[in-house]
């Protein structure tokens, strides 16, 4: 078995909840992470990121868009059950509401074709 | 002698605190045994000796939660009656009593006749609290007491009635109607607003505040109980003119009182004109015009328009009034909005109907709203009093909307207004924009410039052609909105926006929001408050898609929505289930966008072996008038399958989708 895997396995048997505490560590330093998925893609890839809890939640946005290499004007956030998240609001609040599994999906613009 | 009893047939009970109170009221027999077909005449001798022949009836039209309990120990609690009574006094209209209550009982024999005792006991309580006068008849005060057993099998209680008069038990049969129980009632209804202006200094105190409150309503008070105040009965375009006395048969408002045309038959509608015996006048049932709330009809209420004559008789020139202040004050107005209704049986005098029910009922509602207003003492409190129908017959509440509807206090205030009506806690149902507009039969719908908009275009379509498939729809109604409504040209930019309508339409329908629906305008400056987009975004013709209308559906209506994002339109069918349980359990329509083009999904038809669906789809695209018979045929309206008549694809395989499911709030 790979070495990284052996780690990992390690560090659940001596932790089996590492993100519930990381995620407290984190939180009392005042960050938060987020847990990104993109969906459009079917291989699921997803990315952590922690930010400050001040920080706009559009930064969240921004930096997925940025990893994924989406444009973010037209990419949106919403939670694993679907629900839409405005970025109008802070980071820690989203944190508070949502939790921490998002999904990172593309943005629909209709009009008609004239 | 044992009365009558007489209840409606869809009343149901199930006394969730233990104690229950019985709402009726007792009519004459005299009055519902006339037939409507000739003028009844002031109740003859001979007509009043043969009544008696029957006993009286009691008419059961509501059971209404008792909430506030004294004694902490469950064995023996007592309804707190000083409580109850507040409540009760503004909540029932004037003319509807408390008859009796119902304890919820075991059933076991030996402990029957206890509880109903009890239950007499409470009534008897509660009725001395309300200043309830005797109940008129030979056998002196007697009410309801009775049983909720609670059966297993069902999970219903059957009732059991009886009839107590402090002593004794009395077994009654009740006589279960269908509707027909206002018959020989008359709704009276009266409106006051009144602005009293307050002179406050900048920094009150609670008691300055409310000794200016209580001083101004002690007036208005007074001026209503004097003979200085007069009612005008208003009726189909005829009015009369009702002096408010003590006496019933005061002969010193002989100048004021006209002559009040009665109808004479149910088909003719101006009937001639009754003399009145001296003073008396005699009301008539409204028969022509009936308002439907809900399971009961009522006639349309009179309206009575309150007048205060001044004090001074002789004419004199204008003068000016002035009190000195004794620091600096500002002027704030308290705005209250009174609203009474009142059930007044047939047979009762105009006059008799204002000094016994309409005055008392405006007083009572000044004084609770005086408390309210002392309460949150703000400093612009605008106290409104509202009619709803929930359940059986009317109700009445007051409001302090200050703060808006979503205020916590307002909040707790409906969750109570629910326990005590048995309202299921979900839905809104005692909002604003639920209370009952008496003026005018029309439905509160939303006129715009262009003319009325279509309702629930989808009723009536021929079914979709999935075999063996389980439709299902959206719940509740909608407006049609489509391009170029309002004389708006959105042609080719604003579906997005229409269905948008299309969905605030369904909200402001079903009472979740009074808000009107927002223009293509007010969309636009509703994204760019909460900053999703840019200033210039105003006024422009950009497109939107479902991520948008989610914002402004939590913004303007505070609706949380679902999306669902499909990666390719041919998989769409595949989201045949969650789309059909999002109908059968939210009901709400869903905005598909994607490919485009944006759709309103009303329902789904999804046969759940095959994986066959179609779409229930409203076409925004539409760009004709309001012609139902072309949005059907032209397809506007319709099932549409995965493939097109054209042999199309109607969800394309390269494009991806976004489905917005608005959820409904779980609100009160």
């Amino acid at each position: 078995m790979c070495s990284w895997v052996v780690a990992a396995l390690e560090s659940w048997r001596s932790d089996p909840f590492p993100n519930q505490m990381q995620q407290q560590k984190k939180r009392d330093r005042g960050k938060v992470s987020f847990k990104v998925t993109l969906t459009s893609d079917p291989k699921l890839p997803y990315k952590v990121f922690s930010v400050p809890e001040e920080a706009p939640f559009t930064a969240v946005l921004k930096f997925a868009a940025e990893e994924f290499k989406v444009p973010p004007q037209t990419s949106a956030i919403i939670t694993n059950d679907g629900v839409g998240i405005n970025p109008q609001q802070s980071a820690g609040n989203v944190f508070l509401k949502h939790g921490t599994e998002l999904r990172l999906i593309p943005r629909d613009r209709v009009g008609t074709i004239a | 002698m044992a009365k009558r009893l007489r209840i409606l047939s869809n009343l149901k009970v199930k006394p969730e605190t233990g104690v229950a109170w019985i709402v009726g009221f007792s009519s004459s027999s005299s009055s519902s045994s006339s037939s409507s077909s000739s003028s009844v005449p002031p109740p003859s001798p001979t007509a009043a000796a043969s009544a008696d022949l029957l006993p009286p009836l009691i008419t059961v039209v509501a059971f209404v939660n008792c909430l506030h309990f004294s004694g902490t120990s469950s064995s023996s609690l007592q309804p707190d009656y000083e409580e109850e009574a507040e409540d009760l006094r503004i909540l029932l209209p004037r003319g509807l009593e408390i008859v009796g209550a119902v304890v919820s009982s075991s059933g076991d024999t030996a402990a029957t006749k206890n509880d109903a005792t009890r239950a007499g006991d409470f009534a008897f309580g509660l009725r001395q609290e309300l200043g309830l006068a005797a109940n008129s008849g030979s056998d002196g005060i007697n009410v309801i007491a009775a049983l909720a057993v609670e059966s297993l099998s069902t999970n219903e209680s059957v009732m059991c009635y009886s009839q107590y008069d402090g002593s004794r038990l009395q077994l009654l049969e009740e006589e279960i109607v269908q509707e027909g129980s206002w018959r020989d009632t008359c709704l009276l209804r009266c409106q006051l607003e009144l602005s009293m202006p307050l002179y406050l200094p900048s920094i009150v105190t609670l008691a300055e505040y409310e000794e200016q409150v209580i001083g101004s309503v002690d007036s208005i008070i007074s001026n209503l109980k004097s003979s200085r105040a007069v009612f005008l009965f208003e009726r189909q375009g005829e009015t009369v003119l009702i002096n408010a006395s003590d006496k019933p048969n005061a002969k010193a408002a002989a100048a004021d009182v006209q002559q009040i045309p009665s109808e004479s038959t149910l088909s003719s509608l101006q009937g001639s004109i009754l003399q009145p015996a001296e003073n008396q006048v005699q009301i008539r049932r409204t028969l022509n015009s009936v308002l439907s709330v809900s399971h009961s009809s009522f006639r349309v209420p009179m309206k009575l328009i309150l007048m205060i004559r001044p004090s001074c008789s002789k004419t004199s020139s204008p003068f000016m009034q002035y009190l000195p202040a004794k620091s600096l004050v500002e002027l704030h107005l308290l705005r209250m909005s009174l609203d009474v209704l009142c059930l007044a049986p047939s047979h009762l005098s105009a006059a008799d109907a204002t000094t016994l029910l309409v005055v008392p009922a405006l007083c009572d509602q000044l004084i609770v709203m005086c408390k309210m207003a002392n309460k949150n003492a703000t400093h612009n409190p605008k106290v409104c009093a509202f009619h709803f129908c929930p359940l059986s017959c009317p109700i009445t509440t007051i409001y302090d909307l200050s703060y808006g509807e979503s205020e916590i206090a307002l909040v707790e205030h409906r969750k109570a207004l629910h326990h005590r009506l048995g309202l299921p806690l979900d839905r809104p149902m005692l909002r604003v924009a639920n209370a009952l507009t008496l003026a005018s039969l029309e439905s509160s719908s939303n006129h715009s410039a262009g003319g009325k908009r279509l309702l629930d275009v989808h009723i009536g379509l021929s079914a979709s052609t999935v075999a063996g498939g389980c439709q299902s729809l959206i719940a509740g109604s909608y407006e049609y909105y489509h391009y170029l409504q309002d004389r708006f040209d959105d042609n080719g930019w604003g579906c997005a926006y229409r269905s948008l309508q299309t969905i605030i339409s369904w909200f402001r329908l079903q009472h979740y929001t009074s808000i009107t629906v927002p223009t293509h305008r007010e969309i636009q400056e509703c994204l760019v408050e909460i900053g999703d987009k840019e200033a210039s975004f105003i006024g422009s013709q950009e497109w939107i898609g479902a991520i948008e209308l989610s914002f402004v559906l939590d913004k303007l209506l505070g609706v949380t929505s679902k999306i669902l994002s499909v990666r390719s339109g041919a998989e769409m069918p595949s989201k045949g289930r969650e789309l059909a349980l999002h109908f059968r359990t939210q009901g709400t329509p869903v905005m598909i966008g994607g490919g485009v083009l944006a759709y309103t999904l009303l329902g789904v038809d999804f046969n759940e072996l095959t994986g066959e669906i179609m779409f229930l789809i409203l076409d925004p695209h539409y760009t004709g008038g309001e012609d139902l018979k072309s949005i059907r045929n032209g397809g506007w309206c319709g099932w549409k399958g995965t493939i097109t008549t054209n042999g199309q694809q109607f969800f394309l395989a390269n494009k991806f989708y976004n489905l917005l499911l608005p959820q409904r709030p779980i609100t009160v």
